[in-house]
Order: C-alpha cells, then sequence, then structure tokens
C-alpha cells in the first residue's frame, strides 16, 4: 500500500510504499471522543513524515447539554 | 483565551427568525418558500490559539489552520438527513464525516466551526476536540450518534 509522505516541512507530498515505513498508532479516548493517530516515519529517522487522524466525536460535552437547556 | 464548544448564541436567535435552514420544508405562509432547497453547510477548522466559541457569529478566516491542501473556508458537509425531533428535543448531525484529504496542518487545532455558507456564512456551532496536527494525511471527522441523547446539534 503506498502512503503519501512528506518527507520535508513544506516541500512536496509523495507517495512511498508502506514496506519501508515504520508504522505508528496512538489511540485515546475519553467519554467525548475516541481519536487514532496514524503516524509514519522512515526506520532510523525520528521526523513523522505522515500522520492522519480519526477523531470520532461519541457525544457533546454537559457544558453544551446546559447551554441548550437553556432555551428549552 | 482558547476555543469553547458552543452552539452559537446568534444561531439561537437566528433559527427563531428563519435565517437557518437545515432541511427542506415547505412553508405554506411564504411562497417564495414553497420549493425550498436546504442551505450549504461547511466546516472550517481553527488553531488552538484562537478564540472561537459562543461569541462567534460567522465563518472568519482569522485563526483558521492553513497548510498543503487546505482551502481557507474549510470542506462542504454532508447535509442528508434533515433535523427532526424525540421527545421534546430537536436535533441535527451531519449525515457523512468531516473529511480533509492528504493535508499538512503543522501548527496545532483543536475545533471546527460549522458554519451556513447559504446564508452569508453564519456560524452554527463550535466542535472542540483534543489538539492534533496532520502531516500528508487525512483528518476525519465522524459524528456521534445521531439522536436525541447525542446529536451534533440538539436543542431541547
Amino acid at each position: 500500500m503506498e502512503i503519501s509522505v512528506q518527507r520535508d516541512v513544506d516541500g512536496p507530498i509523495e507517495f512511498v510504499d508502506d514496506a519501508l515505513l515504520v508504522r505508528n498508532e496512538i489511540v485515546s479516548e475519553n467519554e467525548d471522543e475516541r481519536t487514532v493517530a496514524v503516524e509514519y516515519s522512515f526506520p532510523g529517522h525520528p521526523r513523522i513524515v505522515h500522520r492522519s487522524v480519526h477523531v470520532h466525536l461519541k457525544r457533546i460535552s454537559d457544558e453544551m447539554k446546559s447551554v441548550l437547556g437553556a432555551i428549552g | 483565551m482558547a476555543n469553547s464548544q458552543a452552539i452559537c448564541t446568534s444561531f439561537k436567535a437566528e433559527l427563531m427568525i428563519g435565517n437557518h435552514q437545515l432541511g427542506a420544508a415547505t412553508i405554506s405562509s411564504r411562497t417564495s418558500l414553497t420549493a425550498p432547497t436546504k442551505d450549504s453547510v461547511k466546516a472550517a477548522l481553527y488553531l488552538v490559539s484562537a478564540t472561537y466559541g459562543a461569541a462567534t457569529t460567522a465563518y472568519s478566516a482569522t485563526g483558521e489552520v492553513s497548510g498543503t491542501n487546505y482551502s481557507a473556508g474549510g470542506v462542504a458537509v454532508t447535509n442528508a438527513t434533515d433535523p427532526t425531533t424525540s421527545g421534546t428535543t430537536g436535533y441535527w448531525t451531519p449525515s457523512a464525516s468531516i473529511v480533509f484529504t492528504t493535508v499538512t496542518l503543522s501548527t496545532a487545532f483543536d475545533a471546527v466551526l460549522l458554519y451556513n455558507s447559504s446564508q452569508s456564512n453564519k456560524a452554527i456551532g463550535v466542535f472542540t476536540f483534543g489538539s492534533q496536527t496532520v502531516t500528508a494525511g487525512t483528518f476525519t471527522l465522524t459524528m456521534p450518534t445521531n439522536d436525541a441523547s447525542n446529536a451534533l446539534v440538539r436543542i431541547a
């Protein structure tokens, strides 16, 4: 599978076979959202050349509910 | 200051005077609206350093993210499901995830503004999430369940 990467901060986006990259997945979750970030870097290089993020909003906070309740 | 999650106060009043039409409805008292079309909704992302919230009245480029493949103003929101009610609660949620494809957004962002691009970019709501950056990747914001307890916009 090809992954879009950006080797330099303002460089062009190019596509690289994922077999050449190191993949790291970070999952965080709380009562409001579940977030999965997928990062790729080249072996031996700390710079992240690809980072995609998927935020799943599970619900809107109680603060929002109370604001809406005030007009009910 | 920081972004804060809120249904925009202006939106509450604008609902009552019919500025927003998120679903198709025939209004017999307004002959020009007997065959209405839905307004278009857009979503724009804002930096952690921005100050959008309840006082926001309309889309602004101030504090908006910028980067590769991101266009000012954000992306169109899919709205295939009209607002509806359950019990005493009216609610509405975009019918698909909001997706920013193959973008680089290097400065941290934590908020999305939904606004009515058919009505002078009037603000609907600001929704916050954990601070993020994206590198040559896709940012996807999946909506909550569209029901009276979880929908994105609820008026009870």
